[in-house]
C-alpha cells in the first residue's frame, strides 16, 4: 500500500503548486494592463489639452489678424488680399506661431491645401499635433473667416443704385414731396460699422486624426 | 518493505508544506501589490475626471463671458478627499488668450493639466 502511493501528496502539491501560479499571474497580467490602460489615459487627456490649446492660440492669432485687416482695409479686394496671395505668408506664419506659450510639444502647421476663397468667406485647415515621447495625438479643424465688407458693400452699391432711380426720378418729374436721399459715402459707413472680430471667424469640424 | 518506507510520507508532507507556504506567501505579496495598484490607479481616475471637469468648467467660463475684462483668479476648493486648485490667468503674449492650470492634490499625489482658452 505504501509502496503505491510513494510521491503521490508531492506530485498533487506541485500540480496545485502550478494551478495557484497560473491564476495569480493571469490576476497580475490582467492588473497590468489596467494600469498601462490608465497611464494611457491620463497621457491622452494631456495630450488633447495640449493639442487644443494650440487650436486656441491659433484661433488667438487669427483673431488679432482679422481686427487688424478690418482696421486697415476698406473693401472686399483689400481684406481678401490681406490674407491671400503674398500676404499668405506672413499670415500663415504669423497663425502658427506658438513660440510665446508654455506649449513646447507642439506643432502648428497648415493642412496641404492652400487658403481658399468661397463667396464671402476664406476657408482653410489647421493641424495641431502634440508630441510626448512615444505618444502623439493630432487634431484638424476647419476655420473660416467671413469677409465683413462683402454683403455691405453690396447693400450699399443697391441701396445707392436705389437712390439714383429715386433722385433721377425726381429730376424728371419735379416732384417738390419726394425726399431726396442722400447717397452714401461707401469709406465713411464702413468705418461707422461696428465689426467684432469674433463674429467673423468661425472654427468648426474638429477632428482627431 | 514497511518498514523501509517508514517516515516517507512525513517527508514528504514537509516538503509539499514548504511548496505550499512559499506559493501562497508569493501568490499573497503579488495580489496584495496588485491590489494596491489598482487602488491607485481609481484614485488617479477619480482624480483626472474631477481636474478635467474643472478645466472644462473655467474654459466654459471664459468662453461665454460677456464681460470685457475677466480678471485673473486663483480657486481652492475640497471635492471629496481632494484639494482643487484652479488658477486662471491672462496670456499677454496672445490676443483675449487665457491659462489655465488645474491641480488635484490628494495625500499621496497630485495631478496637474494645462490649458489655453480664447474669450
Amino acid at each position: 500500500m505504501s509502496h503505491n502511493n510513494k510521491g503521490s501528496i508531492l506530485i498533487m502539491t506541485l500540480i496545485i503548486f502550478t494551478i495557484i501560479s497560473i491564476i495569480s499571474m493571469m490576476c497580475i497580467g490582467l492588473i497590468y494592463t489596467n494600469n498601462n490602460i490608465s497611464n494611457l489615459d491620463y497621457q491622452n487627456i494631456k495630450l488633447r489639452e495640449e493639442s487644443l490649446s494650440g487650436i486656441e492660440i491659433v484661433y488667438s492669432n487669427i483673431l488679432k489678424e482679422v481686427k487688424n485687416a478690418v482696421e486697415i482695409t476698406r473693401n472686399e479686394e483689400e481684406f481678401k488680399s490681406y490674407f491671400l496671395g503674398n500676404n499668405s505668408y506672413d499670415f500663415i506664419n504669423n497663425v502658427e506661431d506658438v513660440s510665446k506659450s508654455d506649449l513646447k510639444n507642439i506643432l502648428i502647421k497648415f493642412s496641404d491645401e492652400d487658403l481658399s476663397e468661397e463667396n464671402e468667406f476664406l476657408k482653410f485647415d489647421v493641424i495641431s499635433n502634440a508630441r510626448k515621447n512615444l505618444y502623439k495625438k493630432s487634431i484638424k479643424v476647419s476655420v473660416k473667416i467671413k469677409n465683413p465688407w462683402y454683403m455691405q458693400v453690396k447693400d450699399i452699391k443697391e441701396e445707392n443704385e436705389q437712390n439714383k432711380e429715386v433722385i433721377d426720378n425726381h429730376i424728371l418729374e419735379n416732384a417738390d414731396l419726394v425726399e431726396i436721399p442722400e447717397l452714401i459715402e461707401d469709406d465713411k459707413d464702413k468705418k461707422d460699422i461696428d465689426i467684432n472680430e469674433k463674429d467673423l471667424v468661425i472654427l468648426y469640424d474638429y477632428k482627431e486624426i | 518493505m514497511n518498514y523501509k518506507n517508514k517516515g516517507f510520507t512525513s517527508i514528504e508532507c514537509i516538503v509539499s508544506l514548504s511548496i505550499i507556504c512559499i506559493a501562497v506567501y508569493i501568490v499573497s505579496t503579488s495580489v496584495y501589490a496588485s491590489y494596491n495598484l489598482v487602488k491607485s490607479n481609481e484614485k488617479n481616475i477619480e482624480m483626472l475626471n474631477i481636474a478635467k471637469s474643472s478645466l472644462e468648467d473655467k474654459k466654459y467660463f471664459v468662453r461665454n463671458s460677456e464681460l470685457k475684462e475677466i480678471k485673473e483668479s486663483l480657486d481652492t476648493q475640497e471635492i471629496g478627499s481632494y484639494e482643487v486648485r484652479t488658477k486662471l490667468e491672462k496670456d499677454k503674449e496672445y490676443y483675449q488668450c487665457f491659462k489655465i492650470n488645474v491641480k488635484v492634490i490628494s495625500n499621496l499625489k497630485k495631478i496637474e493639466l494645462n490649458s489655453y482658452v480664447t474669450q
